[in-house]
């Protein structure tokens, strides 16, 4: 179909082009050479077009595509600025980031998350300098994708749907033992080699890098969305982050089922059964407030 | 009831995040809201369930930007049943999205690049068009593109290129003013010219925006500044044409108060329901 060929000529010269020859005829030879399934006419109108009208279209491309990446990997955006320089002796550009993205990885789909993907995958398999410098960047894009994906899940529950700190705190020791929980769809389960997760509250409180982990950490962590439907993370024990993600498929969790393996698992024997309780409870709320659990209210 | 049997809105905005909250606690007086479909169809969490609060209170149009139509690459039926299941969901009496190509080769250009005006690209927009409206079973309006190119016009013009679609594929023109206005200065026609040589009575709908010239001059179609006058005064000449529609007030970059964008939409329904009147008295006399 000719009408193919045309449009993906127009494609190169948007996407893949840097530079143009200055007069029409030698476009008309670099077109031609480049692009022979198109007929003379069709070379003459794409040569036709001035370079810098074509150019605007790879501006506002790059840039929108820059625009979406930051609004999701704001935080990995500032590493990437705040140590690229160290790592390969020139200065960070946002949008030569992102062409240099288009090229490895082209965006294959209309969806935001196949180049948010695409993002993740260029920093762990191509950026490797910066990671000698940013050990921890590949945790942190992992991390940034997964807080978009749990803000964006589709799901039957949400935390506002849970009972909530205050009606927990009122309740017997029974009464919260007998309790059920679930585990929402939108609930993510990671563990990371760094602790990304200080990196990233950091940067949220101060808009800049100023806490990185000095040597690797590894650290078990839970995201959820809380009642604002924003996305929370929280750190935890790995045992406690594998028993739960062991168990996000069953339908409820009973919250005695879960004391006890706090109890025999993880608490310390040295600590009194009130301590114990107190430190469960105050794990427990957090995963509420963090829409990790969503607890029923009958 | 307007043009191309839609209902005649009157003045609305683009619904965009920063507004949500606002427009949730407080509900200021808006005709309706339009929304970029592909924002929202795929996501829960806090967008969707925004926009199903907003949606109890105010009609929700679906605007598109991903069905490249004029692509050559297979339509994405998928994707589309996705879309159709998203605009019935919350009841958009219509949807639109715009005539160029977004994706080619399996590649997303992520932005709107006009097409060639060609006779074999308008059999292929005819046809990806008409399998659109069967499947959407929604009115469906075409958007015409600013562009910065001219691709080829050996064929025919914009114009001409425009007409036929419209009356080949039988569908409704969302007649973006601003982008008219642009494409007259980038080529040198006259924009309400343009405009009386379309098909007016298939406008479903008119979207207004303003820009910011960049750094170096160049004039890009940002929708990050409040119309301009010169734009107020093409949109008056065309709403003379063609009669009271629904008018959407685009802004998307440098987001002004809610109040700002909401006294653009009322300066259109000012202007539309002069006009109208206007009519009303020459009809008359």
């Amino acid at each position: 179909m000719p009408l193919a060929n045309f449009l993906s000529a127009v494609r190169e010269l948007i996407l893949d082009t840097d530079t143009f020859a200055d007069n029409l005829d030698d476009r008309v030879a670099d077109y031609t050479t480049r692009f022979p399934a198109l007929s003379p006419e069709e070379i003459q109108d794409l040569a036709k077009i001035t370079p810098d009208r074509l150019k605007i279209y790879t501006s506002t491309i790059f840039h929108g595509e820059k625009s979406t990446l930051l609004n999701h990997f704001a935080c990995s955006f500032a590493c990437l600025a705040k140590y690229w320089e160290e790592a390969y002796r020139r200065k960070f550009s946002e949008v030569g980031l992102v062409r240099a993205l288009h090229r490895r990885y082209p965006w294959e789909t209309n969806q935001t998350i196949t180049l948010a993907n695409n993002y993740v995958r260029y920093v762990a398999e191509a950026l490797t300098e910066i990671q000698n410098v940013c050990p921890w960047i590949v945790d942190l894009t992992n991390l940034e994708l997964l807080s978009l994906i749990t803000k964006r899940e589709h799901s039957d529950v949400e935390a506002r749907d849970s009972l909530q700190e205050d009606e927990l705190l009122q309740l017997t020791v029974e009464e919260i033992l007998s309790l059920k929980a679930q585990i929402p769809e939108y609930v993510h389960f990671e563990q990371f080699s760094y602790d990304v997760i200080e990196v990233i509250r950091s940067f949220h409180q101060k808009s800049s890098i100023d806490t990185v982990p000095t040597t690797k950490n590894p650290v078990s962590a839970i995201c959820g969305r809380n009642q604002k439907l924003y996305p929370r993370w929280a750190k935890t024990d790995i045992r406690l982050h594998d028993w739960l993600r062991d168990r996000r498929q069953k339908a409820q969790i009973d919250i005695e089922e879960l004391a006890d393996f706090f109890l025999n698992s993880i608490a310390d024997p040295a600590d009194s059964e009130e301590e114990v309780f107190i430190l469960f409870l105050r794990t427990l709320t957090s995963f509420i407030n963090a829409g990790i659990l969503v607890i029923s209210r009958t | 009831m307007g043009n191309y049997s839609l209902s005649a809105l009157g003045g609305g905005i683009g619904l965009r995040h920063a507004y949500f909250r606002e427009i949730i606690e407080k509900k200021p007086a808006c005709n309706w809201f339009e929304i970029i479909s592909e924002d929202f169809m795929d996501y829960g969490g806090r967008e969707r369930e925004s926009l199903r609060e907003i949606g109890k209170h105010y009609p929700i149009i679906g605007h598109g930007v991903c069905l490249s139509i004029g692509s050559t690459d297979p339509l994405d039926m998928e994707f589309l049943h996705r879309l159709k299941a998203f605009l019935h969901e919350i009841k958009s009496p219509w949807a639109s999205d715009h005539l160029c190509f977004t994706m080619v080769d399996h590649t997303n250009l992520n932005d709107l690049i006009p097409l060639p005006f060609t006779r074999e690209a308008v059999t292929n927009c005819v046809e990806r068009l008409k399998i659109i409206q069967d499947t959407l079973e929604l009115p469906f309006l075409i958007e015409n593109v600013t562009r910065y190119v001219t691709l080829s016009d050996r064929e025919m013009g914009e114009a001409e290129f425009l007409s036929t679609i419209l009356e080949e594929a039988d569908c409704g023109l969302l007649l973006d003013v601003t982008n008219v206005y642009l494409n007259g200065q980038f080529h040198g026609y006259d924009p309400l010219a343009f405009i009386s040589s379309l098909p007016l009575k298939r406008v479903g709908q008119i979207h207004l925006a303003g820009w910011e010239p960049a750094s170096d001059g160049t004039i890009i179609d940002s929708h990050d500044a409040p119309v301009p006058d010169v734009v107020w005064d093409l949109f008056r000449e065309t709403i003379a044409l063609t009669g009271p529609t629904s008018v959407l007030i685009e802004r998307d970059k440098g987001l002004p108060p809610l109040s700002d964008l909401l006294k653009e939409a009322t300066q259109a329904d000012q202007i539309m329901h002069a006009s109208c009147k206007d009519n009303k008295v020459h009809a008359a006399g």
